[in-house]
């Protein structure tokens, strides 16, 4: 009764075929980023000292270390957060939870996902005619980080909504039947079931940030300085800017900088996409429902 | 009107005002009527039983009274549904609307939080802040809902961690913390063991006494055991009205009536 027949053969021999094909893909797509982790570990690993992170660079940047470039590349983004979280979150609540489904809605959507298709570049002249003239912030942190931020928010704004529509409807249902605002809804049962969504998407997200080399490189990123930025309204060196820089602007640059800052920079992304996905788990494990 | 006086004084409810008067009403979504030409009286402290099979519009009805169909917009309804003499939909202050008639649902929704913190909801929203004051509503409505024994020492887990009749039980506690003059149960017992049901049945024979209920089922025999009246609700129409015992044992104006309470279709 139990004797398998050809088509059970057959079935399972296509399985495993499947099983193997995909497994293979996987495999490939693992391959380049390892790759790139130990070549980065093997070349830029030997630079990376107390010294190389905590001081500035010398001898036409050749030689010393990075420290005003690490520390403008995280004021950078967290200025840009500080922009962005609350603009997109304010617009993605909006969107999710009050808008009327009509064409102003979906004109304002597909806004958000042509915005997230903007190349960096244009972002960046955007941010010079908007920011640094139009505002006359100058090329400051200030305006890097807004051009940053604006180049986020469609991000922050879908991960947000993502989020937010992940709380079920029948618990939102519930508690308008009481007598519920939306707004009490929101604050009462949607939020405080959304916000680990919320919180480890835009980390994810805007951890991104932190490698964007174009919108920022016209609008306050610098090429060297010799003083660490004493306000907002300052230019910085940034990593991403500081790696393009010393590949390929510095003859005679010794080979481990550059890989030594491409380690570094990486090693912040990667940092913040690893506390993002930790939190995720930690959190996902106190889920209600 | 369909509800005619003798029929009233038999169920001994005649000088009761009116509930929630219902006249000529229609529901539909988009071209589709689900229901139409829907007309009774609720009165106050009596249960009314809907009755009917799948599809009848028994739901729909319910979700119209409470406004629901704010948040469909597929949905219209039509006729007047009055809420102590208002039509619903003229009522400015929906949330007040909504938190005068406490609705229970098929399926237990037990709101991701405490078991506290589900009944305190209501209060909260109101505006009632003080710890001690919403400490004797929860135990009060827990208690009523014969929910209060089991959870007393629970209190702080997730109300989803109860077991389904429990949660079902904490629905109608929470539906209960509203202080609804109005409470809408839509086949509450369907997810609910033969006991539970039971003592849930007891819980509303003795709500009776201080709101109104308007009690949608599936199981006939729970109407006759609760409602002092019922509607038979049969493919988007109203076909029959009265005292309950009177569509099991007395004169009905549709045959079909009979047919469905003793189970011949349905």
């Amino acid at each position: 009764m139990f004797t398998a027949t050809s088509l059970n053969h057959r079935n399972e021999r296509i399985q495993y075929l499947f099983r193997a094909l995909l497994g293979t893909m996987t495999g490939i797509l693992i391959l380049p980023v390892a790759v790139i982790l130990a070549m980065l570990i093997y070349k830029g690993g030997p630079a990376i000292s107390f010294e190389f992170l905590f001081t500035g660079p010398t001898q036409g940047m050749t030689a010393g270390g990075i420290f005003p470039a690490l520390l403008g590349t995280i004021l950078l983004v967290l200025v840009a957060l500080v922009a962005s979280v609350p603009l997109g979150i304010a617009a993605a609540i909006y969107l999710s939870e009050y808008a009327p489904d009509n064409w102003f809605t979906r004109a304002i959507n597909l806004a958000i996902i042509n915005l997230a298709g903007v190349p960096s570049i244009v972002h960046a002249l955007f941010g010079v005619g908007a920011f640094v003239i139009f505002f006359e912030f100058g090329t400051s942190i200030l305006a890097a980080s807004l051009t940053l931020a604006i180049m986020t928010l469609p991000v922050v704004i879908v991960a947000t909504r993502e989020s937010l529509q992940a709380v079920p409807l029948a618990f939102r249902e519930a508690c308008w039947n009481m007598g519920a605002t939306r707004w009490q809804t929101i604050r009462r049962v949607v939020l405080p079931n959304a916000v680990t969504g919320i919180l480890t998407g835009v980390i994810l997200e805007v951890s991104r940030t932190a490698g964007e080399t174009a919108p920022i490189m016209f609008t306050g990123a610098a090429f060297f300085l010799p003083l660490l930025p004493q306000s907002v309204l300052d230019q910085t060196m940034a990593l991403s800017l500081h790696l393009f820089v010393v590949s390929t602007q510095v003859p005679n640059m010794p080979d481990h900088v550059p890989f030594g800052v491409a380690l570094v920079l990486i090693s912040i992304v990667l940092l913040m996409n690893s506390l993002s996905i930790a939190l995720r788990m930690y959190l996902r494990g106190k889920k209600k429902w | 009107m369909v509800t005619g006086q003798p029929e009233l004084a038999q169920a001994g409810v005649a000088e009761a005002p009116v509930k929630l008067g219902v006249e000529n009403v229609a529901i539909s979504y988009d071209e589709t009527t689900v229901l139409e030409g829907v007309s009774f009286d609720v009165r106050e402290h009596e249960i009314f039983g809907i009755i009917g099979p799948a599809n009848a519009g028994k739901t729909s009805f319910l979700k119209a009274v409470n406004r629901m169909d704010m948040f469909n917009s597929s949905m219209t309804v039509d006729g007047a549904i009055r809420f102590n003499g208002v039509d619903v939909r003229r009522v400015r202050n929906v949330y007040g609307l909504r938190q005068r008639i406490g609705v229970v649902f098929p399926l237990p929704v037990g709101l991701p939080m405490t078991v506290y913190e589900n009944v305190a909801l209501s209060p909260r929203l109101r505006g009632i802040r003080r710890k001690a004051d919403l400490d004797v509503i929860v135990e009060r409505c827990l208690r009523r809902a014969a929910l209060w024994d089991e959870v007393k020492d629970r209190l702080d887990s997730l109300g989803s961690l109860l077991s389904g009749g429990q949660q079902q039980r904490l629905t109608i506690a929470r539906a209960l913390s509203q202080e609804p003059e109005l409470l809408m149960l839509d086949e509450f017992s369907i997810a609910v063991d033969p006991v539970t049901t039971m003592r849930i049945e007891d819980v509303l024979k003795e709500l009776k006494q201080e709101i109104t209920i308007v009690l949608v089922t599936n199981l006939v025999q729970q109407a006759r055991r609760l409602a002092d009246r019922t509607a038979f609700f049969l493919g988007g129409q109203c076909v029959e009205v009265g005292v309950t015992e009177d569509l099991f044992t007395g004169e009905v104006k549709d045959s079909r009536t009979r047919d469905y309470v003793e189970g011949r279709f349905g």
